[in-house]
């Protein structure tokens, strides 16, 4: 404990280090989580990340980071097919939430990157941990507002944390990231359902070098 | 392609050949919950896109491969539903699969040194032979078959991200859009098993070696 404590320490202090030249990206993205069998969400997201190394080409790169997710409610749009055919044709109800915003903190490991010409190539593998928001559909739990077990749980926000795998390509000052992004949170659907969501997102972003 | 990929292999091994394995974990919103092994040879085809052949095997026993999401649905539609007997879901499981694609790197790095990585956009053709399986419930999920086994066509697309180090080993993960027509879902034997086009998410993780 002592241990991690004193690496940690240590990467607060390489963040306020003058001596390190910073660099400084900005990124906006799209995308939507995929593996979710009863929804298929949309999502934006604006980020900033923080470059303590400003040359990255000869040592794996540690990069922090932030961002804000948000995935508009399209109501019953945001159904696939098969919650269509079992709250319609059966008359079961799934017990469906969705992600209404995110925000979290991330740090992302890129072992090395590679230059050809004027276009630069980068992987990475990361971690985050945040706070995510959540929101039942009443709809889909066959309920109106008057029920006070469902609505005591309709809007939520959980601790989440999740990992990240990431390419990047760049020209100059502006870049795209590809990023498979998972959010895994625990949470409570009608106020009796405890249910472990981990949910996967592929979002392309666009980066920009401040 | 197929074609152009077994010449080249047969022609030359250091051109930038490279081999590799895999592992392919079900999709968490499918069926078909089977761990896939897979094997892949790929050749460049110029200087930014490669051409590829994967092979994949199903190592999990059939039907236990019946994903969890399978089995609740059956479950829950079976207690929401006067006579349960008439609740049969299809499953489609995949016993084995054949791949041709191509992918394309906007950065050269066909014959690179040292560290390189980026992402990549792939994209091809997939055939894979199919089980059919009926699940029910009565004191708990219990399938029947293979009612019908067949082949089935389908097309892949999606991206990969990869990573080399100093040697001339590398590691990828792929994220594939596959589409293909499947079952539609349907609890009710009476109901027409009609196909529809069905899109599933495969991810999977792999160790290539650069010949």
């Amino acid at each position: 404990m002592r241990t991690q404590s004193l690496f940690v320490l240590a990467g607060c202090l390489s963040l306020t280090t003058p001596a390190a030249a910073t660099n400084r990206t900005v990124s906006g993205g799209i995308g939507s989580i995929v593996n979710d069998p009863f929804l298929k969400q949309k999502i934006v997201s604006v980020g900033l990340q923080y470059h303590p190394q400003a040359r990255p080409n000869t040592r794996p790169t540690v990069v922090f980071g932030a961002d804000a997710l948000y995935s508009p409610d399209f109501g019953s749009n945001d159904f696939r097919p098969l919650t269509t055919k079992l709250i319609e044709n059966i008359s079961v109800s799934p017990d469906i939430s969705t992600i209404s915003y995110a925000l979290r903190g991330n740090i992302v490991v890129y072992p090395g990157s590679y230059s050809a010409g004027s276009v630069e190539t980068k992987v990475g593998i990361g971690t985050s941990i945040g706070a995510v928001k959540t929101t039942d559909s009443l709809e889909a739990l066959d309920v109106d507002r008057s029920s006070e077990i469902a609505t005591a749980t309709m809007n939520q926000i959980h601790p989440c944390s999740g990992l990240l795998i990431v390419g990047e390509i760049w020209r100059q000052t502006t870049g795209l990231r590809l990023r498979w992004d998972t959010i895994l949170f625990i949470e409570t659907v009608n106020s009796t359902t405890l249910e472990m969501k981990n949910n996967g997102s592929l979002m392309l972003d666009l980066m920009v070098r401040l | 392609m197929i074609i152009a990929l077994l010449l080249s292999l047969a022609s030359s091994a250091s051109t930038g050949t490279e081999v590799g394995v895999g592992y392919r974990a079900g999709d968490a919103s499918d069926f078909d919950d089977g761990r896939v092994l897979l094997g892949h040879v790929r050749t460049p085809i110029t200087s930014t896109i490669t051409a590829e052949l994967t092979g994949g095997y199903s190592v999990s026993s059939r039907p236990d491969s019946i994903s969890g999401l399978a089995k609740t649905l059956t479950a829950i539609t079976s207690y929401a539903v006067m006579n349960s007997a008439d609740v049969a879901l299809r499953c489609r499981l995949e016993s084995w699969s054949l791949q041709a694609m191509a992918d394309w790197s906007i950065v050269e790095r066909t014959h690179a040194k040292g560290w390189t990585g980026g992402p990549r956009l792939v994209s091809g053709l997939v055939l894979y032979g199919a089980e059919d399986y009926l699940l029910r419930y009565y004191d708990g999920p219990e399938s029947t078959g293979p009612v019908e086994q067949s082949t089935q066509i389908g097309a892949v697309a999606g991206a990969s991200i990869d990573v080399w180090g100093q040697s001339q080993f590398g590691v990828r993960f792929n994220i594939l859009n596959r589409f293909t027509f499947a079952p539609g879902v349907t609890f009710n034997t009476d109901e027409a098993q009609e196909e529809s086009l069905r899109r599933s998410i495969i991810t999977s993780i792999d160790m290539l070696w650069r010949l």
